[in-house]
Parts: C-alpha cells; structure tokens; sequence
C-alpha cells in the first residue's frame, strides 16, 4: 500500500516534479492544501458528501424518510424494467446494480454504519466478503462440473 | 441543518477491550454470520435455477405485482424501524413506541404476503416437494420468512419493555389483538374467495369474520389512543441500545429480502420449461 501511495505521490503530486515538471506555485509549500491532479474538487465533494449524509452525527428523520422514498423508487424502476422487458441484455446486470443501490442505502443509513464505529463496518463487511466468496465459489464449481 | 436538528454521534465509550458495546459488536458478527447463512441457500437456488423437469415453472406461477407491493411493505418497515430508534433516541416514547407497532404491523402484513403466495402455490401444484425450483424456492422464502416472525415477536416484545405501566400494557394489548384479529378476518375474506385449505382461517367467514374485523378495528384505535396519551411525560430513552440490536436484525431482514426480490422473483420470473422437460399445465381455479 505505501509502495502505491509513493507512485500516486510521485506521479501526481508535488514530489512529481521531476516527472512532469510541474509550474511553480503554492504548492511549493511544504504540506499544500489541495495538491493533487484535481485540485480542491475531490475535497470539496467529499466534504459536500458528507455534510449530505450526515457524516460522523445521526440523521434527522426526514433524512430518513427521503432515503425510504429513494428505496421506493429504485424498486418501482425494477418492477417498471421487469414489465416493459426492453432492456434486453441489459436487464440482469441493471437489476443488480439497483439491488446493490439498495442495499447499501440500508446498510448504511438504516443501519447506522454511516454513523456508527468503522470496526462494525468492517466486521459486517468481513462476513459479507466471505458470504459472498462462498456464493462465487458455489456457481463456480457447480457450473464448471455440470456446464 | 442546526445542530439541535439531530442527535450528536458522541457515544461514550464502554469499558471494553474495544471501547464498544460487545451485545452491539455480538450484532454485527451474526449479522455477518447470517450473510453466509443466506448466501448458501441463494447461490443453491442459482445453482438449480431453470434445471427442474417437471412443473409448475417459475414463468406460469410467480406474481411481480403481488411480490412487488410486499416488497414495498417491508421497505417501509424497515423506515418505520429507523424512526422508532430515532424518537427513543431523542426520548420521544410515545412516538418511538408508535413506530415500532408500525414495524411490526408492516412486517405481519408481509408475512400475510408470504401465507397468501403459498397457499396459492401450493393450490397451483408446487410444494417443496413438486420440483427443484418448489424446493429451493420454499426452502429460501421459508427460512426468510422465519427471520421475518422472530423479528415480529423481538419488536412486539420491544413494544411491550416500552409500556411499563398497567395502562400502556392494556393500550398495546388492544392494538395488537386488533391489529391480528383485522389481519385474521381480510385473510380469511381472501383464502375463502381463493378457496383455500387453510381451514382454521377459512371457518370465519360471513359474520364472524365481519365481527371481528369490526372488534379488530376498534381495538386499533382505542388500543392506540391509550398509548398515545399514557406515559406521555416519560422522557427515559432507556432501552435504546435493545432497540437498535432489533433494528439491525430487522433491517438485515429487510436487506436480504432486496437480494431475493432480485434473484428470486425478477431475475427467475421468466424462466419458462428446461430442454427436456415435461410441459406443465396449471390446474383451473373453480
């Protein structure tokens, strides 16, 4: 992990400069703010991010009931691409991509873990790592035996 | 957003190894645990998917819009259970004990769902026994709607350490009887125009079942007016960690619903007769 953090410093950052021969500016300070190849933008969404989602406080309840109005509609999108059926090929994989939406807004909110101690996320993400690496390994080795 | 909107995060610490509640930490490891649990009897269902050789298939028996609407109930309960944690989090009790009937409440209109799809499965020919779809289908769904009845009784239980007193307890007694008693007599409506072989609930039909759908309602509002005003001034938010344990096996309940809705019902409704199968009529409903 520090080996790839001293590549992306190298490369991107200020420590690059042998690189790309960054200009000269306020990032010549010794520990500048918003140094990076994107500027202030990835701080200032993150910190929009979690002002929205109430980082490191609880919610209010109309927060949560905005994010029980969202779960509606993801399943109301579901059910609607269910029945029109046009979505060919497509259809499995957005069905999953809606599933997890929806888990993690529950998982996150409902359950707190956006609040909460990071140790319960990881806990809960261990087992659901290896519930799910169960889960792969189940297909594929029924699928590799039987076709 | 001012502050005085929302309940700060500044839990103390408890006097653990981990400076965590260990119930709470217990919690999350079955919940973990449970992730396994699940996933085994979902990827055995994939695993077999579309491999049955006799009928009823997926295609002729599954119901979207039916699943679809019990879908949406225990979504909202799982909102309800949020805002049950959040009014006796700001010691709000007679609103926290509110929403938790209303977990409960929701969560038995799902398991009438669940009853009123088996019995109609089981009256189009699919049993656990019928094919490999009937029983992984019922071994999955059943062991859902399992979790979902415990669940129930863990937050009817809530409900009730949430009325102390004599009075509440009458108040929460009368809600609940109501409730079922109303959710017997639909039920029975419902089963007796499906003709059923669910003969307990079939027997009430004609007047019994309006009497006590019409006692039932009365309970409702009379149970919950007593729980509205009894206990009013009570400001404890004691209990709040047992709530939260319920609200997250509640909301894991809820979440692995949202995987069975997907694999189960959306994914699976349109699989129709395997290469080799025998073809499967539906039986006519008279």
């Amino acid at each position: 992990m520090k080996l790839i953090t001293r590549i992306w410093n190298s490369v991107f950052y200020h420590g690059g400069n042998d690189w790309w021969n960054l200009p000269k500016t306020r990032a010549e300070d010794p520990h500048p703010p918003h140094e990076g190849p994107m500027g202030e933008m990835p701080s200032r969404l993150m910190r929009v991010l979690d002002d929205i989602t109430f980082g490191g406080r609880h919610a209010t309840p109309w927060f949560y009931a905005w994010v029980g109005v969202i779960l509606a509609i993801i399943t109301m999108a579901e059910v609607w691409m269910f029945t029109f059926e046009t979505l060919g090929p497509w259809f499995v994989p957005l069905l999953l991509i809606l599933s997890v939406m929806k888990f993690v807004l529950v998982v996150a909110f409902f359950m707190h873990l956006r609040f909460d101690n990071k140790l319960f996320t990881w806990i809960f993400g261990a087992g659901f790592l290896i519930g799910v690496a169960v889960f792969l390994a189940i297909l594929a080795l029924f699928f590799k035996l039987n076709g | 957003m001012t502050e005085a909107t929302h309940v700060a995060h500044e839990e103390p610490l408890e006097d653990t190894s981990t400076g965590l509640n260990n119930r709470k930490l217990l919690m999350w490891t079955f919940l973990g645990s449970d992730v396994m649990f699940f996933g085994a009897f979902i990827a055995t269902f994939l695993v077999y998917r579309n491999r049955s050789l006799e009928g009823p298939y997926p295609n002729q028996i599954l119901d979207i819009p039916v699943t679809s609407v019990s879908t949406f109930v225990l979504l909202m309960s799982s909102l309800a259970m949020v805002l049950a944690l959040d009014g006796i989090r700001r010691n709000m009790k007679t609103v926290g004990r509110f929403w938790i009937l209303a977990t409960a409440a929701l969560g038995s209109v799902f398991l009438g769902f669940q009853v009123f799809e088996f019995n109609e499965f089981a009256h189009l020919g699919l049993t656990p026994q019928t094919n490999l779809f009937g029983t992984t289908f019922f071994i999955l769904t059943g062991l859902h709607g399992t979790h979902v009845t415990l669940g129930v009784i863990w937050l009817l239980f809530m409900a009730l350490v949430f009325s102390p007193t004599p009075l509440e307890r009458w108040g929460l007694v009368m809600a609940v009887a109501g409730f079922y008693a109303v959710m017997i007599s639909t039920l029975s409506g419902i089963f007796t125009g499906g003709h059923s072989s669910l003969a307990v609930i079939t027997t009430l039909v004609g007047w019994p079942a309006m009497i006590l759908l019409l006692l039932g309602i009365v309970g409702i509002f009379g149970g919950l007016r007593i729980l509205s005003t009894a206990g009013k001034g009570d400001k404890s938010s004691d209990g709040a960690l047992d709530l939260e344990l319920a609200g997250l096996y509640w909301h894991f309940v809820d979440i692995v619903w949202i995987v069975i809705f997907t694999v189960v019902y959306l994914i699976s409704a349109n699989d129709g007769t395997p290469p080799g199968s025998v073809p499967f009529d539906l039986p006519v409903r008279h």
